[in-house]
């Protein structure tokens, strides 16, 4: 396979001679597309004002946090979708031999892991349910989320081994699944695909944050971590290397 | 003024950052250069007045990016970088 | 001049660089992590620009790009975990390749 990793230092002779074509190549499309954007340039009021205006129906204070999950939900129920669809390909990718082969055991880590991991926990819920209000939301907690699962798969804590699969698979699931499911139940009330019933939007809104957030923090935690929920396959030895 | 030359330094930062992470031949360095450049966007973020994409950007993009990349660099031959002491003061990495 | 050096316009030509470059870095570098980076950078650069556009001049910020910015930042790194496990496995599969043919057996 001609495939190997190759080094700039072992650059094939067609690579050295085309180099000249690399340096000029980016240099011509930027100014192409800097002289595009900047002769284009006039103050447009784009659709701040629009969205200012119909603040006070969508159920939340902050504009983004509207503007992501009632005006343009549809979006963001998509992209739950999304991570959960990155989520199937990781774990069908995952090597046999499906749980992690117990690491050595690093002090400062492990302290640290347990002073923050709970810290953390409560800056995601914050995050949460500051997003209403001002700056936060879902993403930004789920991020967090997500952080405190790489950070207790890299301590390596008994409580990522002895979670069970199943559970693993339902957090994953339940964040486009309330999504999906509260968006079905708009139709069922009569008011269309994803359009709130009046005055209940910020009940929604809270719902599917909160699944969301869960459900985008174990996905990214799982992405980091890269097996397969279950029994392995083949038995491991306890050596340190994998 | 303070504030232009802020932002004049910082976009060139993005853009040299961005040069030498692909221009490096060495992965862990790349890898290090491109959390540092995923911190530099949330900066610029914040300039931009979007502080929900600047701490989704520091948690996520440069977060998270950068350990995945580094949990992937122990499959690249020459991606584990281990240091040893040679002679008492000089650190050495393999 | 002094009209051109505010801040959506410099963060707005940073962001048509950046992808300039990471277009150039995908095309031009071998290995599927250096691609999987510049892809990434390029990411970065159509972000910062999509920012740019809604600046606003005065207090109101236009709220729709921050949304699609956040949602591609979350989908890009969801491409990038998966785009590295299948990296993973094609250098996995190079390498024994690689093994088999050198030595004749099976790689470990």
């Amino acid at each position: 396979m001609k495939f190997a990793m190759i080094k700039s230092k072992n650059m094939t002779q067609r690579q050295i001679k085309a180099l000249p074509l690399f340096a000029v190549l980016p240099i011509l499309l930027g100014i192409g597309l800097a002289w595009a954007y900047l002769s284009a340039l006039e103050p447009r009021p784009g659709l701040g004002p629009r969205v200012a205006a119909q603040l006070d129906q969508s159920g939340v204070k902050s504009p983004v946090t509207a503007v992501l999950l009632n005006f343009r939900g549809y979006d963001t129920l998509l992209e739950c979708f999304v991570v959960f669809l990155a989520v199937l390909g990781v774990w069908s990718l995952a090597p046999p031999g499906t749980t992690t082969p117990p690491r050595e055991k690093d002090a400062i880590l492990s302290s640290l892991v347990s002073l923050l991991a709970p810290l953390m926990l409560v800056v995601a819920g914050y995050l949460l349910w500051s997003g209403d209000n001002g700056v936060g939301g879902a993403f930004q907690a789920g991020a967090v989320l997500g952080g405190t699962g790489v950070l207790l798969h890299l301590a390596d804590r008994p409580l990522i081994r002895s979670v069970p699969p199943t559970l693993l698979i339902v957090g994953v699931l339940l964040g486009p699944a309330i999504f999906l499911a509260l968006a079905m139940l708009c139709i069922l009330l009569g008011y269309g695909f994803l359009q709130y019933p009046p005055g209940w939007s910020s009940v929604f809104i809270t719902v599917i944050e909160a699944g969301a957030a869960l459900s985008i923090g174990l996905s990214l935690a799982t992405l980091f971590g890269g097996r397969r929920p279950g029994k392995s396959a083949t038995p491991h030895n306890l050596s340190r290397h994998h | 003024m303070i504030l232009i030359s802020f932002d004049l330094i910082l976009a060139a930062s993005l853009i040299w950052l961005a040069y030498r992470l692909l221009v490096s031949d060495n992965f862990f360095t790349s890898v290090v250069l491109f959390l540092s450049f995923g911190l530099f966007m949330a900066m610029a973020w914040v300039r931009l007045r979007a502080p929900d994409v600047a701490m989704a950007e520091a948690a996520i993009g440069a977060g998270l990016t950068g350990a995945l990349f580094l949990s992937a660099l122990r499959g690249v031959p020459g991606g584990k970088q281990r240091e040893r002491r040679v002679d008492g003061d000089e650190i050495r990495h393999d | 001049m002094d009209a051109y050096l505010t801040p959506p316009i410099i963060y707005g030509i940073t962001g048509l660089a950046l992808f300039a470059i990471g277009l150039t870095g995908l095309i031009g570098r071998n290995h599927p992590l250096h691609k999987i980076m510049a892809a990434n950078i390029m990411a970065g650069g159509v972000f910062l620009f999509l920012v740019t556009v809604g600046y606003g001049d005065g207090e109101v910020i236009d709220p729709v790009p921050h949304a699609m910015v956040l949602t591609g930042i979350v989908v890009s790194v969801s491409c990038t975990g998966l785009g590295l496990a299948l990296s993973r496995r094609i250098m996995e599969n190079a390498t024994s390749h690689k093994n088999r043919d050198d030595s004749g057996e099976e790689a470990r």
